[in-house]
Parts: C-alpha cells; structure tokens; sequence
C-alpha cells in the first residue's frame, strides 16, 4: 500500500465514513415474496449481498414423508405457487419413474399441454412484475390480460384456478374438455400478437436497455459452475433443457427450439430467453392440441398404483379393497428404490429425489428447486453493481419463495 | 443502419410505437372486472365450499363414516367421529371440517367412496371469525340444500367425480382437435 | 446342523422348524392366514404356499417342516397364481365392507389383497348372507367377513381351554359359532378378537368409533385388574381412550388378557367418576376446593396426633395405586409419628409371602409367569386361577394340554377341564390333604433333600397325618392319594400355585412351604389385585420398611428416619383388622385411606362400617364414591390408572410401568399425599412420579439405584438391582388343630371370586355389568334340588350375621355341599354374612360363621 492510498484511507476515517447496512425484505415490494437481503453499500456501490431465505419454509419435504405418494401431490402445488401444474407434472413424472409406470399418451399431451399453459402463465407474470419492477408499468396490464385466459382455461379444466392438483400419478385427473380444447386452441393461434405487444412496449425502449444491458453479466461457464438451469443459464448461451435432453411427457414428439441468450449473459439475455420461450410454448401447445391423440386419460395397466374407478369401487370387493388402501395406506406395492427425476419448470430444473422403501408413503422426499440455486448467485450477480441493479438482479432471476423455502 | 438508430434516438420513435399501442387499446372495451360489482361465474366443477350430499330420499347425510376422506387429506382438517347408531348402523356423530386450513384439492371427494361429499361452485364465504369458517355436519348438510340440491348434485357426481370408468377408456365423443369452419 | 435353501440363500437351522419360521427368522415374508405363532399349525388358508424343489406340487409353508437340503422359492409365477386364486376364492362372498368395518386398515385380508390379489372381480352372482350377530353385548360376530382360518376356534380350544366356539356347517356356509347360540356363555376372555385377522369377530366396545389410522398415540402399560400384571396397549385419540388392547408376545402374558383387562377400561370415562374434593359439613358431603380439602386434613391430622399422639392415626394404602403412591403414602403415615400402616394385601398375600420367604429365603416368590406352562406338575391351594388371574389360569391350562399333572385343593371350578384331580375337602380342612400328601410323598422319596437343616428339622417333628386321613378328608381312597404323591414326586418340574385363603391361614401356608421344599417346587401367589406385592416392598406394612427391611431393625430405622428427616416410631404398628378393631375400641382416632373400601372389602361388613364411623375424622381418597368414602369427612378424588404415571409389581415381583396415556384435570394420588405432607411439615418435593421413583431407589436397600429407564430396559426383576435383606428365617409353629378335620357338615358359604369382576373399579365397567350384572347365589344342581330351587329363584341366605336375598344360579362346575356368594355388588357380598378370626401370626382375616340356611323366597 501506497502512502497516498494510506494517507486517503486515514482521512476517510477522520472523516468518519462507513459501509451502510440495508436490510432489504422480507417484506419489500420488489423481492418477490419474503426474501431478505442484507445489503453493505459503500455509497450507491453494492459491497456485499447476503440473501436470507427460510422465511417461508414449511417443510413441504418432511410433510411428504407422512403423506401417501397420491396425497403428498398437493404439497408441490405450494413450491413454485405461479406455476403449480409444473411441480406437479414433476411429482407425478417422478413417481411414476420410481413405481414403474407410465401414463397413457393422451395423458402425456395433456400434461405437455398444460405445463406449457404453466410456462406462459408465468413467464407473463415474470415480464409484468419485471417491467414494473425497472419502471414499465403498462406491460404489467397487458400481461395480466392474457395470464386471467390462462386460469379460467385451467378452472375449466380441473375446478382450480392457481393451486391445480391436477396431474395425478398414471395419468391426469380427468379428461379435457372440447370447450377447453377449442379455446386454448384460439388462445395460442392470437398468442404471438400479444407477445409482440409486450416487445413492442419495451423491447427497444431506451430506459429498458439502459437498465438490463451490461446489468447482472454472467459468462456460460460461471452459469454452469453455480448450477443455474432455465433460462438463467440458456441466457449464458448453454442450450440446456431437460425438455430436451431428458424428454418426458410428450416432448419428444414436438418440435421447439431452445433459445438462448448472446455472449455476455446479462438481464436483457435473459429476458430474450423468456420472451422467446413463451413463443415457443405455444407452438407446442399447438402442435400437442392438433396431435392429441384418443384414449384413456389414466394408465389402464397400472391398477396397484392408481384408483379404481368409481363405478367400480361399491360393486367389487377387489377393487374397494384396492381403493381403500391406496387411500388410507398408499400403494404398498411400491418397488423400493430410489430415483431422482427432473422436468423443466419454468424457472428451471425442477428435480425430485424419491427413495422409496416399500411403502405407501417416500421415505424421503428431496427437491431440487431452482429458485433456491438462483437465489444464491444472487450475490454474485449483485456485488459490484449499484443498488439500484439490485432490482433487476432480483427480477432477472426469477425466484418463487415457496420454492427455494420449500 | 446507424442512420435508423440516430433517428430513433432522435425521434424517439420505439416510445412512440409504445404510445401507439396504448393509445389504441385505450379505445378497446376495457378486460377489467368490477369485482365485487361483477361476479366472476364459477366453471361447472370449481372447487368452492364444502357440502355433505343430503339424501333426498331420507332427509338424512349419505355419508358412511368410513374416514376415508380424512385420511387422504393432505392437509388433515376433516374431523369425523364416527359411532353406532340406533339402527347398528355406524354413523357420523359429528362431521368437522376447519376450512382455514383446507386446501381445496377435492381429494375427499376422490376418496369418497359414496359420493357423500362435493364442492360446491360457491367460493364467497369470508369471513371475521374463526366460528364460521369451522363447518360442521349441519352447516355442510345445509350448504348441500343450498347450492347443489336437485339435478345440479346429480349432475356434479356423473361429471366431476373421478376416476370415471372413462377416464380408463377411449370413449365415443372424446374431445378432439377440430379444424375451424372457415 | 439343517441348511436349507428359501430364495436362493443359503439358511442354517439348530433345530427343525417350519418353512415359515424359518423364512420369517430370516427375514423373508410369506403371506398367512390361519398360522399364528401361538396357535397349533393348520395349513388350512392355502396362503402361504411355497415351491420346493423336488416335491410335485405346491406346500403350505407352516406345516411343512426343513430337511437338510431343501431348495424352497417363495415367490414365483405358480406361487402368486396360486395366491391370487385364494384371495379370489375367499373375496366372492366377502361383502363390501370395508368403509364401515372397523379392521379396515389394519385388516390382513385386505393387504394381502392389495399385495397379492386380483385387481378386479370376475364374479357377479349375488353374495352369500349371514346377518349379523348383535345379540351378545360385547362379542359382534360378522360370518360373511369371515375367511375360515379358524384361529379363533384354535385359540378358544387350544390355549384359552374354553371351547366355546366351532365352524358349523360346511363349505361356503361355515361359519364360525358359540355353542351358547347367538350370545356367548364364555369366559369372555376375548383372545378370539385378537387373533381374527379380519373383522369377523370384534369387540363391540369401540364398535364403529374408531379408525386404525386415527390413533394418535399408542402407550404401553400395564392392566389395572390383578396381580398378574399384563402387559398391554392403550390407544388414544384425542386425549380420549379409543380402546386397550394386548400385542401378541408382549409382556408376561404373551398378549392373552382376560375379560377385565380388554373389556373393564370403560370405568376411567364413567360419569361416576370424582372430580371435586369433597368435605362434610352438616352431616352432607358438599364440593370444596382443593385448598380447603388438603388444608382440612392436614390441620385435622395434625391436632388428632397432637391430642391423642401418633398412633391414633392410621392409614390403609392402596392395592391399586402405584409403588410411587403407596411409598408416598407410608411415608406419610410415618411422618405423622405412627406405624399403623396396613393394606388390603394383608387378607393373605402379605402374610403368606413372609411365611414362605422365612421358611425357604428370600425371593422364593419371584418366579417367572412362563414356569408354570412348562411344568410337568401343578399343584393348586386355596383358589381358583382361572377366577382370580386368569391369565394365569391360561397357563396352568396350557400346562395340562402339554400333559402336565394338575392337582387342585378345593373349590376350582374353572381347571375343572384341566385337571388330573380335584380334591375337595371341608374349606378348614386343607391342612389334612396336604399333610396326607407331604407323608405319602416322603415314603416315596425315603429321604429329605437336605438343603435346608432347620426346616427339615421341623418336619420331622410334625405328626403328618397318613394317606389315609388325608383320603378320608376329601372322600377318596388312600390308593388315589399315593397315585397323586407319586405323580407329584415323580414331577421334575413342578409349581405350586397359592391363593389368598392358603396364604392368609399360617398352617397351610407352611404345607405349602414344606411341599416346596421336598418337591423343589416354585410358588406362585395368586394376587388379586394389580399392587399387592409392590404394596409390601414399599413398607406399606405396620412391621416393614421399604425394601423389605424389618422396622425393628435400629440402625435401618435409624437411617430411614434420616433420610425423611422424621423419628419413625420403634414400636410395630396395628395390622388391618387390628386397626377396625382400635377404632371400634376408640384406640384409633383418625384413618386415612388411600385407594382402597375397607367398609365393604373387608369381612364383617357390618363391624367394620360400625368402626369406621366411630372415628373422629376419616379421609378417603379414591375415583368413586365407594361406601367407605360415603363415610368419610373428607373425599379426595384421585386419578386412574391410565391418567398417572408410576410402576406396578406384580405377583411375580416384577415391576412394570404405568404409562400415563390421557390427561385430565385433578392430581395423582401420589400428589394428594404429598401435598398433604407438605402441609404437616414433611419433606415431600415431588414434581413427578419419577422423582419418587429417584427417592425410593435411594432410601430402599432393594431398589437401589433403579430407574424408570432400568424398568423400561428390561432390569424389572427381583431382586433388581439392589440388595434383598438377607437372615431372617423364621418357622413359626403349627397349630394344634392345623390336621383336624371339622366335624361340622351340611352347606357351607363360599367366597366367590367372580371372573368378570374384582370390585371397585369391575363394577362401574358398563360392559362387565352387563355380562354380569348382579350378585347372585351360585349352588350345584344337587344342592338346589335339594333345596327345591330352580334357576332364577330367589333365595334368602342367612347366617348368625344377618341375610341376604339373592337370585339363584345352578352352576354345574360347583362339586360339594356349598354355596357360593361373591362380594362384588353394593349392598349385596358376601362379607356382611360372615364373621372372621385373626390369624396369629399372618394376622390375616379368616372367614369364619361358613353355616348358612337357605330359604326360598
């Protein structure tokens, strides 16, 4: 150390400046739930950003150990709460991976259908609150428009609007109606105009550019080293997707393209990503509406794992019996094992680790939240940068509470 | 194409568009709902408040008191305390559901085996205290008479109560993708 | 060495067993229905079929015993062909039930089903039905549930020895039946329910309450019946107690209870049951606070022992209270400066086990319950098993099936099945048969073992009386007696089992000792009630400190008194009966009694009653408002057995935890005491049964450094880990009458120890009143003939005592001139008619003015 730097550095001590501590959150209009950060600022500079998280823990996973593997599926409606059909397609996707079945393919495209639903319901939610966050409010309306489509179309289909169960394990809960099929069907045919909408609001606006540009840069191997998955790491430029890599459901019997972002890797990547991907869910949604093929919505094959139905159940000894147990006891015909599983939600790699030991209940239930690996790189992303980047910091990587609190 | 980029820097012309779009969806009929002004109409099948399917034969619940809804229950707020009746007949003395913690994923309605129990399309039940919002078997027999009596009950059991034999099947009528006419 | 081969792993056997077991030993599951661990093999279900190499088809698992070599598969395609047609076959008459069968969830059929069955029927022809049966008021038999295993019929016939039930008729209409017809006339012991695997056969008590799964907690403790202290399992919902049930293979009893320990739990929810402290004021008992209650007694005791000095009070402990209360209790007593401390033990328990422990050594009653099946004798006095333990009675039933000799001395109607011989001399006249017996034994054995010098001594200064007496006494030939001596003698292994009338009366109980003694024989005292012997080791005795250490020793003395910071009184207090009579005579002042109904448990009902009243104060501390707490000035309400912690020991001088399972508002009996103790001055700072447990293990040389924790980890035994007292042997002399048979003849009124209830607590337990619900007067055929009486007569019983009108009921298992009346109902036992005489040396009470008239009313 110079003596310059040490004469400034005495100086700024009789001066009597020091680092401020902000605690940002839990309750803070911009972080997206009850996250709290504690920020040292050194002026307007970010020195140093500790996420606290926990604040909405409810032990989703512990909760799973004492349910059966059917009522345990309500609990992951509560993970990522904007995209629930999602954590459930994940549920189910891997407990039927553990127990040895597989939904029928009608099922399948249902459930492709309805997780791209999921996708673009809260990749809208994400631009609206994201916009309105940096300082665009009008696209927060637009958005919203389209996202109200999106929950009377899963109220039509299952009875709930946000917290659906609908998925269930060999299948879906029941079959979709023509109704719903006619109007889902006129909902992505007029989708891109909508998205082209939002890009018009924002895409090239100046203070939108200014804001995201340069903002939160992460290269594609830092993205990979700390674990990002969706859009935070194909924002980086690494084409990952388990849609693709790890097809489940009817994915493999689509086509979409996965986008990703240019070289730096910073928020507006990011958001091209998301904008991109929404377009892209809804030529899915298309191309599963038109392929939908006929045929039972529940696994036929699979009476020990799924209930028997209900017309059965009070004429047949065999099939009360089979009911009855898969209610009180779950299927206690489960293999014992263990399998970890994942689907992209659309905040990322969603997995679930099951071990099973024979019974009708997980011995252990593990997730793999995204939202818990995107809220640590927050620091990463912060430190360096102004306070004010913070915001964006926190938008662009697109973190549900109930997720990474579990 | 620096040339475009001057002008609009000059122009402002992406705000502009910005303004275009909203100066024309201003002239478009407004998506907003008035609620509480303006209800928003339940889809056949929502899952809303609870009710216990009344017997129009006798006046009396079907429920058996088998428990098999407060097993499934995922978030265990079904209370049944089950006995013999006069007839040895085993009966739900009492019949308890705490809908603050209910969840609303109609699990007892899968899990019932009877068909005793439903929920009902009526989701406006706020309230001050904690009283009300704990239904006993009166009050859940009552909302039966109230929202599902008559042929909307029977109807809610042929549609809503899953699985379906059909579920397990292709069916005749199956929804399908349809072109439009035109 | 057998190795065998079950699922490609190699398994190596000691001994021969069944494929079953040793699959199960090994950890590989076969589905079963009908094979029960503690059953006879059957191989009737066809469940647990198995393919072994080289044997043509399919063999049942649990009949089919390894041989070196075997090659056995448990699971392949024939095998679960086979299951699947099984289950098939017996779900096509099983009716849909199960949303309402209570098993459901914990139903074998239905997990088997799930794991093994077809996942849809095939038949559609309308079921077989079989209503229901609702006619027995605890037992609801459901046949179309049933799957014909016929384990109920196995455990009624094979371990329970009852026979009362059997498959009727044939193929798809068998069904499984009570001999009686609809109601069951058993010994309602109820082990049927537990080995059903489906819901065919169950407990109408908790019929339609509950769901397997709704249990929220499942607590281990011990019946709150008798002695034998079985163990069992209470299950709560909701701080409610849903249903006790046994777990097979736990405990002593292995998980057999009798009909009080699964169906008597009802008197804990009774709305009998004492909530409030209660003082009398005017002459009438009236609600006060707990404040005033405890500060009334103590202020009471006190200025009683600062009046009429400290042996003016006594107190009466509880055989149904805890080891905790009981000490709490004595202490207590103690502390007020008096050793007049006694309890319901004294009728014979007490007395009998000091005779046998002087005269053979410490500890000799410790003798484990599962002896007695493995016998090759027994050998019963002065009591019926099967009445007053009944889950000891199973055992000695068990020992008879193996083919052990069983030789009972008097009334014991329910081994009438299961016994070799029934000797039936005059109720005085015990003494005669088995001094008969000891003389024809030891002409057998020519010699005396030659262990124990001054009890040999004794014996041969006795003058036994010959075969001959001894046939004479119990109407038999002198022949039969020898046979009988030789059997017994010839006996490897054999167990004498004693009752309350042998114990309390010094001379048999000495027989008893000698037999013992020549024979090599373990003792086993029948204990009426769950504490008897955990009332002894906690000093609850005029003569006895804790531990078993006599007061008359100064130096324990000494150091007992130390360690409560009292003087405990040298001189010995009053026994039982001694304190009744003190009272009478005005020598006892004040009486406090803790758990216990002196007014109507102890003979001469009337004299008692009489004494009682005449004292200046009297407390009673219990759950019911029993007759003595009608009496009392203060009434303390306590808490029941399921609602405290603690420790029990039972006959066998195990200690046992009580486990509290439900909680109410109210206090412990242990508590009360202390809390009343407080008040007096007395060091008594107990937060919970455990801290008196800590004190006890320090002040008892016995209970050394015994834990809760030691209990629960098996260190249960006696003498635990402490130190019994050693050195004290004492022959007390026979009687100069103890071989003289009474002259007197004609009826003779007997005690009787009713199966289904035991007192207090039997009969506020809705479902034993109603399988027995009143007192009657139970006599043989030919007596009633003879008196020209009919079944449900009424009949008027008369002593010098005073009379009783009762209803008739002929009973086939009463051999004899005699005429039995229990002492049970309110108003209505046995104790008001007869008088007594004190035992001198046990003290014990013995029943005394047997001449009865009988008249029809």
């Amino acid at each position: 150390m110079g003596e310059i730097e040490q004469e400034k550095l005495t100086e700024a001590a009789a001066l009597k400046t020091r680092e401020l501590t902000v605690s940002m959150g839990p309750q803070h209009p911009a972080t997206h739930g009850v996250l709290r950060l504690v920020l040292d600022l050194d002026g307007e500079t970010v020195v140093k950003c500790t996420p606290h998280v926990g604040y909405l823990h409810r032990g989703i996973e512990k909760l799973a150990e004492n349910r059966t593997y059917l009522s345990a599926l309500p609990l992951t409606d509560r993970l990522d709460y904007i995209s629930s059909m999602s954590n459930n397609i994940g549920y189910v996707v891997a407990v039927e991976r553990l127990l040895g079945i597989e939904a029928p393919e009608r099922a399948k495209f249902i459930r492709t259908i309805v997780g791209e639903m999921t996708r673009i319901s809260s990749h809208i939610i994400w631009v609206a609150t994201h916009a309105l966050d940096i300082g665009a409010m009008t696209v927060f309306l637009y958005s919203f428009r389209e996202r109200e489509w999106i929950l009377d179309l899963l109220e039509m289909l299952c009875g709930a609007r946000l917290t659906v169960s609908y998925p269930r394990i060999g299948g879906v809960r029941n079959d979709v109606s023509q109704e719903f099929i006619d109007s889902l069907y006129k909902f992505v045919e007029g989708f891109d105009k909508r998205v082209d909408e939002y890009e018009t609001l924002i895409d090239q606006n100046r203070i939108w550019l200014k804001r995201t540009k340069g903002i939160g840069v992460i290269s594609a191997e830092e993205a990979v080293n700390w674990g990002l998955s969706g859009p935070m790491v194909r924002g980086s430029g690494i084409p990952y997707d388990v849609r693709k890599y790890a097809p489940y459901d009817a994915y493999d019997k689509v086509e979409f393209e996965v986008p990703v972002g240019k070289d730096p890797g910073d928020v507006y990547d990011r958001y091209r990503c998301r904008m991109i991907e929404l377009r892209q869910s809804a030529w899915i949604i298309k191309q599963c509406i038109e392929k939908l093929p006929a045929g039972p919505v529940m696994a036929p094959d699979a009476p020990k794992f799924t209930l028997p139905p209900k017309d059965r159940v009070l004429k047949d000894m065999e099939s009360l019996i089979h009911h009855f147990i898969l209610i009180t006891k779950g299927p206690t015909t489960a293999p014992k094992g263990e399998i970890y599983s994942s689907v992209e939600v659309p905040k990322g790699e969603l997995g679930f680790y099951i071990v099973s030991d024979g019974t009708g209940r997980p011995y252990r239930m593990r997730l793999r939240a995204p939202s818990f690996i995107h809220a640590s790189v927050l620091p990463r992303l912060c430190e360096g940068g102004l306070i004010a980047d913070v915001i964006a910091n926190i938008g662009t990587i697109d973190i549900v509470l109930g997720e990474c609190d579990r | 194409m620096e040339f475009k980029k001057i002008i609009k820097t000059i122009f402002f012309t992406e705000i502009l568009k910005g303004m275009a779009l909203t100066f024309k969806s201003m002239l478009s009929p407004a998506v907003t709902r008035q609620y509480p002004e303006e209800k928003h109409p339940a889809m056949p099948g929502f899952r809303g408040l609870h009710a216990l399917v009344v017997d129009p034969a006798t006046g009396k619940e079907k429920c058996i008191a088998c428990g098999l809804c407060a097993a499934i229950c995922p978030s265990q707020c079904i209370y049944i305390y089950s006995t013999e009746g006069p007839d040895n007949k085993k009966f739900a003395e009492r019949y308890e559901i705490e809908l603050t913690r209910c969840i609303y994923c109609a699990f007892c309605v899968e899990a019932c085996p009877v068909g005793a129990i439903v929920l009902t399309e009526h989701y406006e039940y706020t309230d001050y205290s904690r009283e009300a919002l704990y239904m006993t078997k009166e009050k859940l027999m009552a909302n039966w008479n109230k929202y599902m009596a008559g042929p909307k009950g029977e109807e809610y059991f042929k549609k809503f109560w899953h699985p379906t034999a059909d579920d397990y099947r292709a069916y005749d009528g199956q929804p399908m993708f349809r072109k439009r006419e035109g | 060495m057998i190795t065998i081969t079950i699922n490609n792993k190699e398994i190596r056997l000691e001994r021969p067993v069944t494929v079953l077991e040793a699959a199960k030993a090994n950890g590989i599951k076969i589905p079963h229905f009908c094979h029960h661990g503690i059953l006879e093999q059957w191989g009737g279900c066809r469940m647990c079929l198995v393919e072994v190499e080289k044997m043509p088809r399919l063999q049942t698992a649990c009949t089919l015993f390894v041989t070196d070599g075997m090659v056995v598969m448990t699971e392949s395609e024939t095998i679960s062909n086979a299951r699947r047609s099984v289950l098939e076959f017996i779900l096509i008459n099983h009716p849909l039930d199960c949303p309402v069968c209570d098993k459901a969830g914990e139903c074998k059929l239905q997990d088997y089903v799930m794991q093994y069955g077809p996942t849809a029927g095939r038949f559609k022809e309308p079921k077989i039905r079989h209503p229901e049966g609702l006619n027995d008021p605890l037992i609801v038999r459901n046949q179309e549930r049933c799957i014909m295993c016929t384990r109920c019929v196995r455990m009624c016939s094979g371990i329970q020895g009852a026979s009362a039930i059997a498959v009727t008729n044939r193929g798809n209409h068998s069904s499984m039946e009570p001999f009686s017809g609809e109601r069951f006339d058993c010994e309602y012991c109820g082990n049927c329910l537990t080995v059903c695997p489906v819901g065919a056969i169950m407990s109408r008590l908790h019929r339609y309450s509950y769901r397997s799964w709704q249990v929220t907690d499942e607590i281990q403790t011990v019946c709150p019946f008798c002695g034998v202290g079985c163990t069992m399992i209470a299950q709560v919902r909701d701080n409610a107690l849903m249903r006790v049930v046994p777990k097979l293979g736990l405990g002593s009893n292995k998980g057999l209870l009798c009909n009080r320990g699964r169906f008597g739990y009802e008197y804990v929810g009774s709305g009998e049951r004492l909530k409030n402290p209660l003082i009398k004021k005017n002459g009438k008992l009236q609600p006060a606070s707990w404040e005033e209650a405890l500060d009334t007694v103590a202020s009471r005791l006190k200025d009683i022992k600062n009046s009429s000095g400290g042996n003016a009070i006594a107190g009466i402990a509880g055989a149904r209270c805890t080891n905790e209360d009981n000490y709490a209790f004595q202490k207590l007593i103690r502390g007020l400066g008096s050793n007049n401390i006694d309890s319901i033990a004294r009728m014979g328990f007490a007395g009998g086990q000091r005779i046998f422990e002087g005269m053979l050594g410490p500890g000799v009653t410790s003798t484990p319950l599962s002896g007695i099946a493995d016998s090759d004798a027994v050998l019963v006095v002065g009591g019926d098993p099967s009445e007053v333990n009944p889950v000891l009675g199973v055992h000695i039933r068990m020992a008879f099936k193996k083919g052990a000799k069983v030789i009972t001395i008097g009334h014991a109607p329910g081994l009438g099945r299961h016994r070799t011989a029934g000797l039936l001399p005059h109720p005085q006249a015990d003494g005669v048969v088995m001094g008969g017996l000891i003389s024809a034994i030891l002409k057998d054995k020519k010699s005396l073992p030659g262990g124990n010098r001054p009890l040999e001594e004794k014996i041969t200064v006795m003058h036994l009386p010959s075969a001959d007496d001894a046939a004479a006494a119990c109407k038999l030939s002198a022949e039969d007696i020898g046979r009988l001596a030789k059997q017994l003698a010839g006996a490897s292994s054999v167990s004498i089992v004693v009752g309350r009338e042998a114990g309390g009366n010094k001379d048999t109980a000495m027989l008893v000792s000698v037999l013992s003694y020549i024979l090599n024989a373990r003792i086993y005292l029948m204990s009426e009630r769950p504490n008897e012997q955990g009332l002894v080791d906690m000093g609850c005795l005029p003569d006895m400190l804790p531990g078993g250490r006599p007061l008359a020793e100064e130096g324990l003395r000494k150091k007992c008194g130390a360690s409560w910071g009292i003087d405990i009184p040298a001189d010995e207090g009053l026994t039982l009966m001694e304190m009744i009579q003190a009272a009478s005579s005005g020598g006892i002042k004040a009486m406090y009694v803790m758990g216990e109904n002196p007014a109507f448990n102890l003979p001469d009902t009337k004299n008692t009653e009489e004494a009682l009243r005449r004292l200046d104060f009297l407390v009673v501390q219990d759950i019911f408002m029993t007759e003595t707490a009608r009496m009392a000035d203060v009434v303390l309400p306590a808490l029941s057995w399921i609602e405290k912690d603690g420790t029990y020991t039972n006959a066998e001088r195990k200690i046992q935890r009580l486990k509290k399972a439900i909680s109410i508002t109210g206090m412990e009996d242990w508590k009360i005491v202390a809390e009343v103790g407080k008040r007096i001055g007395l060091k008594m700072p107990y937060g919970k049964a455990a801290d008196i447990m800590k004190e006890i293990a320090r002040v008892s040389p016995l209970h050394a450094g015994l834990t809760y924790a030691d209990i629960e980890g098996g260190d249960n035994l006696w003498p635990y880990k402490g130190e019994p007292h050693k050195n004290w042997f004492s022959f007390p002399e026979l009687s100069a009458d103890a071989f003289t048979s009474p002259a007197e003849e004609g009826l003779c009124l007997m005690l009787e120890k009713p199966l289904f209830h035991s007192g207090t607590l039997s009969r506020k337990s809705p479902a034993l009143n109603s399988i027995s619900p009143e007192a009657v007067l139970r006599l043989s055929p030919a007596t009633a003939s003879g008196l020209n009486l009919k079944d449900g007569d009424f009949a008027k019983v008369s002593t010098e005592k005073g009379s009783l009108s009762l209803k008739v009921k002929i009973d086939r298992g009463i051999d004899g001139p005699a005429a039995f009346v229990s002492n049970n109902f309110e108003g209505r036992g046995l104790f008001s008619l007869t008088g007594y005489r004190l035992d001198p040396v046990t003290k014990s009470p013995l029943t005394e003015g047997r001449q009865i008239s009988i008249e029809k009313e």
